[in-house]
């Protein structure tokens, strides 16, 4: 049961990455429609009622982000956010690398929706195979006349640039990412003025994530009646869930929104044998820790915000009582200090000091107060910063703490890993 | 108007003030770093977090606009927690260095710390490490560690100088300042980074450990190097200049200094520094007491005399020498514009600073405004890129302002004739016809050189419908000053070009020289030689021992500006107090007391005051242009070459003219060189050099930069391209 294959419907057919294919399984109709029987207008309009929520991790509904684009007369631009870059998320890794006609078909109606002739795709460096598939994915649309001049005969015509990152966390933040799209240091904007009014090279821009712009394909051929009839009426549709760490079949699993938690544990194969949950990251490493008490929680935006945690962006890790809570934490807030673009104060020299004390802590040189240190240090970042990173930066150590108190104190007490063979010195 | 609260208090102000702007006006101070009043707010520090009422996340003042209503509460306790917090951060990784730190005692953070921060630190983990004297550049020293990455540097040298030199490089914690692509931190404007660090990561080469702001005072003195006066503050040691600082005026300087004016102190200390009176005797200059110089001055100015310079004297000075040379030497010989220039003084529509702002249209009249008045450079720019957006016209044989604009280039000379037929309505220069015709504010930046200009741009005054004002760049600090009190040429007397002759043909029986190397600076260098040779008598006042004072037969060693106290005046003709701030060195004296002694009279600075009040009273004299002889060569004139040179900070750095020949392509043709060329410029002397070919040159005219030399090339010229680098 479980899984509703909505954009993930055809990813396991041989070939899909593939134009004739893609359009063997119905792909492109949804384009036909939209441009040859719907005014741009009316293409928003059925976004914006679907209740689409971005997938990349802030949840905003989409129809109300294109809806704050100026009529001005400027042009507009479209960017897809495809910086994959929230450890434990690998989503878009594969629509990049099984669907990427899905994704070239969502960008085409989106751009046309808001009246876009130029679009960008921001795709992680890393994903250098992914970059050759959507290459070759767009230059087969264009053949087709699906991507180009004069779309499908109309007089719509759209230019897709595809663009490498450098390997930059940051630049998954949408200002940061159109910095780095125009050439600068990837390093987040002042906002206001927000990208709707001044994006990229100051022109009014929509930057959304791979995965919402995949959806805007099913919402637009069956409509947003039926995108609601999925998930809960603040988080309609589906969702594709990166399950990873302690289970028994890890991968993407694509729910309806609202799911429970329990559920897609058990969709992907659930705990090995013998092996007890301690904790679940819902949603990246941006998320505060559920425990086993959160098991029935429906994933969904609101009740996980309820739960004082995110569903991010569904990269859920499942950790078992065999991994160390406070390693996990600690390799978590490297990243977090290796990432930090270094622009404001307290996240700059926050991560940088709380990855020094975790490192210690992990080495059971701490005490009770270390930790009363830490909390008070997270509340020192948390809200104070120039973009939401420190919020993302604070989130797993503050719960760590919260929750699992006991897991650090063992170390003190050890001076080591409880669950390491030897001890950490 | 908006009305707002702040810490409940009551303030109004206009719609788009930023709140730490508005606390400003009821007297509130909001903790900053990055915050700086002339640049775009980053809010990178989070120093300045306040509690806005009905905002869920404190905001930070600086890049938060007022609203109608809003509540604002900087000293709630979640501001308090918020600003201990940021620096309880900035404090854990920043060095210990206080102690050996040049900034420790005038710092921001330190002075934040102990007001905002939380007594004690949490941090006990290791410190990072990164470099701890970088030297960006000549006069600009970088300790790595100690940056708190609030960015006023990079900032400033993109917004305001528009050089985008200092970047960041790296990310996070290993975030670091450097220059870009390795260039050498070479501004003319770096030194102001110095200042506005807020800690002491920016440091000043020559001040690094030299005081501490304990053991020092510091004197309000104006700059002497060029007709900017900007203002500053001398920071004194033990009776040393060991530094200066900007003092923020508004109306001239905006909290700016160029770095010839920053670092020109070194030559107080100089070891060619003359510090005793001396005399020559038995063909050598020997130490003399003052009374026996002063008689053998007095003796020695008789007959035929001609005095020269001045332009960088204290007004009150200058309007005694005025009445020394024309009621006891009885001279009508008597000139400041050594350089060859016509006036200090607008000929009409005497422009003040301010105008610069609201300027609509600029026109840059063969000058070049960031070599003559480099600090109003930064105010052009300003009004240019972020504020009315003036126009820019270059006239000249030579334009040279990196602002884009038009320029209009004409042979030496026909500046006049290209103004005038523009003004009739002219069609050879559409621009510059339709700028003066219309109804917007121009501001004209003239050199004051080429004086039928001087006729002409009376004309543009009076026959424009709209406002015109005009600054007269190419004086020295002081020649306004000299003007007003009378240091040309009376009657049929001589101008310096006519002086300097008559004394070569031995015409001249003495010369009393004002404070100025005539060898350096007269128009033709070897003239001066000739003149220096064979007047009867010679006496120097200055305060080194260089090509002009060698060949006095008395020297009178004169008080620097930091060690006395006058007034100047500057390009708007504004008078400004300098005071003193060193000691005397040596047996120097004051340029107004050895006036006054020369005439006998006690050395009393008040009654030299009430002279030169007096002497205000009358109107200026519009004196004669001077001779000058155009040709192929063209030498530029500086700030630096009106500063008294040398200059010892400033060695090597962009402040020093390089030997740099540009020429438009034609006349490269003309020549046989090409970009990049080295080549002997060869007329009166033998100058070395690289060809710069650029299209903002006139056809003809070879620019020659004020390097030794420069002036005694004269004005036909041969062009020998040196072995081994001739390009195809």
């Amino acid at each position: 049961m479980s899984e509703c294959k909505v954009l993930l419907k055809h990813a396991d057919v041989p070939g899909i990455e593939t134009l004739s294919v893609y359009e063997s399984c119905g792909g492109y109709a949804a384009l036909k429609k939209a441009l040859l029987e719907m005014t741009p207008e009316a293409v928003q309009k059925e976004v914006l009622d679907s209740g689409l929520r971005g997938r990349g991790g802030a949840g905003f509904p989409t129809g109300r982000k294109w809806s704050f684009l100026p009529n001005d007369g400027r042009p507009r631009i479209l960017v897809c956010n495809a910086d994959e870059g929230e450890p434990g998320t690998f989503k878009d890794h594969l629509l990049i690398h099984r669907l990427p006609h899905l994704l070239v078909e969502g960008m085409v109606i989106s751009a046309y929706a808001i009246g876009a002739k130029r679009a960008y795709i921001y795709l992680r460096g890393e994903f250098l195979q992914g970059y050759e598939l959507l290459e070759e994915a767009m230059r087969e649309a264009s053949e087709k006349g699906y991507l180009g001049h004069h779309i499908l005969g109309t007089d719509y015509d759209l230019e897709i640039k595809l663009y490498r990152g450098a390997g930059a966390y940051i630049c998954g933040e949408e200002t940061a990412l159109l910095d780095s799209l125009e050439g600068r240091r990837g390093i987040p904007r002042m906002k206001p003025p927000f990208p709707a009014t001044a994006g990229l090279y100051g022109l009014p821009t929509v930057v959304n994530n791979v995965e919402t712009l995949t959806a805007v394909v099913p919402i637009l051929e069956k409509g947003a009646a039926w995108y609601r009839t999925m998930g809960t009426e603040k988080s309609p549709g589906t969702k594709i869930f990166s399950i990873s760490g302690s289970v028994q079949r890890p991968g993407n699993y694509e729910f309806t929104l609202g799911t429970p938690l329990s559920e897609m544990i058990e969709t992907a194969g659930g705990l090995p044998p013998g092996h007890t949950l301690k904790a679940v990251v819902p949603g990246g490493a941006s998320c505060a820790y559920l425990t086993e008490e959160h098991l029935d929680v429906p994933m969904d935006y609101e009740s996980l915000q309820a739960a004082g945690t995110m569903l991010g962006s569904g990269g859920m890790i499942v950790i078992d009582t065999t991994h160390c809570i406070v390693r996990l934490t600690k390799k978590a807030m490297s990243f977090f200090r290796h990432e930090s673009c270094g622009k404001c104060t307290p996240c700059r020299e926050g991560t940088l000091w709380m990855d020094q004390v975790l490192e210690r802590l992990e080495a059971g040189r701490g005490s009770e107060a270390d930790l009363d240190m830490l909390t008070d240090l997270s509340g020192n970042i948390a809200g104070r910063t120039f973009c939401a990173f420190g919020d993302a930066a604070v989130a797993m150590v503050a719960s760590s703490v919260k929750y699992f108190k006991e897991d650090y104190l063992a170390h003190f007490e050890l001076g080591g890993c409880p669950l390491e063979k030897e001890p950490v010195l | 108007m908006i009305t707002l609260t702040i810490n409940g208090l009551t303030v109004e102000v206009e719609p788009g003030t930023l709140v730490i702007e508005a606390a400003k006006k009821v007297g509130i101070e909001i903790p900053v770093f990055c915050y700086h009043e002339k640049m775009k707010p980053v809010a990178a520090c989070r120093m300045c977090l306040v509690e806005i009422e009905k905002m869920g996340k404190l905001q930070p003042a600086c890049a938060t606009p007022v609203s109608e209503g809003m509540v604002v509460h900087t000293e709630s306790p979640t501001a308090k927690k918020a600003q201990a917090g940021v620096l309880e951060f900035l404090l854990a990784q920043h060095p210990l260095d206080c102690p050996i730190c040049d900034k420790g005692g005038e710092c921001p953070l330190q002075d934040q710390a102990f007001g905002y921060g939380p007594g004690a630190t949490r941090f006990s983990e290791t410190k990072r490490h990164l470099h701890k004297h970088w030297t960006l550049g000549p006069l600009v020293v970088l300790d790595q560690e100690r940056c708190i990455q609030c960015q006023r540097c990079t900032r400033f040298m993109e917004e305001i100088v528009g050089d985008p030199v200092l970047v960041l490089k790296e990310r996070g914690a290993q975030t670091v300042v450097d220059s870009a692509d390795g260039r050498v931190f070479d501004s003319l404007f770096g030194g102001n980074t110095i200042e506005m660090c807020p800690v002491g990561a920016l440091t000043s080469a020559p001040y690094r450990f030299r005081a501490r702001p304990w053991d020092i005072t510091q004197v309000s003195t104006v700059c002497p190097h060029c007709p900017v006066g900007c203002n500053m503050t001398a920071t004194v040691r033990d009776g040393n200049v060991m530094r200066l600082l900007s003092r923020e005026n508004r109306e001239i300087d905006d909290g700016w200094l160029c770095d010839r004016g920053r670092f020109g102190y070194g030559f107080l200390k100089d070891e060619a520094r003359v510090l005793t009176p001396l005399v020559r005797r038995d063909g050598e200059l020997r130490p003399a007491s003052w009374d026996e110089a002063l008689t053998r001055v007095r003796e020695g100015l008789s007959g035929n005399v001609g005095a020269l310079g001045g332009g960088r004297m204290s007004t009150e000075a200058l309007a005694v020498f005025s009445r020394f040379l024309s009621e006891d030497v009885e001279t009508n010989n008597v000139d400041w514009r050594v350089g060859g220039q016509t006036t200090a003084l607008a000929p009409a529509g005497q422009g003040r600073i301010p105008d610069i702002d609201d300027a609509e249209a600029f026109i840059f009249l063969e000058t070049d405004p960031m070599a003559q008045v480099p600090v109003l450079y930064l105010r052009i720019r300003k009004n240019v890129v972020h504020g009315r957006g003036a126009k820019v016209l270059n006239l000249g044989p030579r334009a040279s302002t990196p602002l884009g604009g038009t320029d209009i280039l004409y042979q030496p000379g026909e500046g006049a004739e290209v103004i005038a037929e523009a003004l009739r309505g002219g069609t050879s220069y559409p621009e510059l016809t339709r700028i003066l015709a219309s109804g917007q504010k121009i501001v004209i930046l003239w050199d004051g050189t080429d004086s039928k200009l001087a006729d002409v741009l009376r004309d543009v005054v009076e026959g424009r419908d709209a406002e015109t004002r005009i600054l007269v760049t190419g004086g020295y600090a002081n020649s306004h000053g000299a003007e007003r009190m009378g240091m040309v040429p009376r009657g049929d007397g001589l101008d310096a070009h006519g002086m300097l002759q008559a004394a070569a043909r031995g015409e001249l029986d003495a010369l009393l020289v004002l404070q100025t190397d005539l060898v350096r600076e007269a128009v033709d260098g070897r003239l001066a030689e000739e003149a220096l040779k064979n007047v009867g008598f010679l006496a120097v006042l200055g305060h080194l021992l260089d090509e002009t004072s060698r060949e006095a037969d008395v020297v009178l060693p004169l008080a620097a500006f930091a060690e006395s106290q006058g007034t100047l005046m500057n390009i708007e003709g504004r008078a400004q107090i300098f005071e003193p701030a060193a000691a005397i060195p040596g047996e120097c004296r004051q340029d107004w007391e050895v006036a006054m002694s020369l005439r006998d009279l006690e050395p009393n600075l008040a009654k030299a005051g009430q002279l030169m009040a007096e002497m205000l009273r009358e109107p200026p004299a519009a004196p004669r242009g001077q001779e000058r002889e155009a040709g192929a060569v063209m030498v530029l004139r500086s700030a630096y070459g009106k500063g008294v040179v040398p200059e010892p900070y400033l060695e090597g750095t962009v402040a020093v003219p390089k030997a740099v020949f540009e020429m438009s392509p034609r006349t490269a043709g003309s020549y046989g060189v090409s970009e990049g060329d080295e080549v002997a410029l060869e007329g009166g002397c033998r100058l070395g050099g690289r060809v710069v070919v650029t299209g903002r040159m006139a056809d003809g005219v070879i620019a020659v930069p004020e390097i030794p030399g420069a002036n005694r090339l004269g004005n036909r010229i041969t062009v020998r391209a040196l072995e081994g680098s001739v390009s195809a």
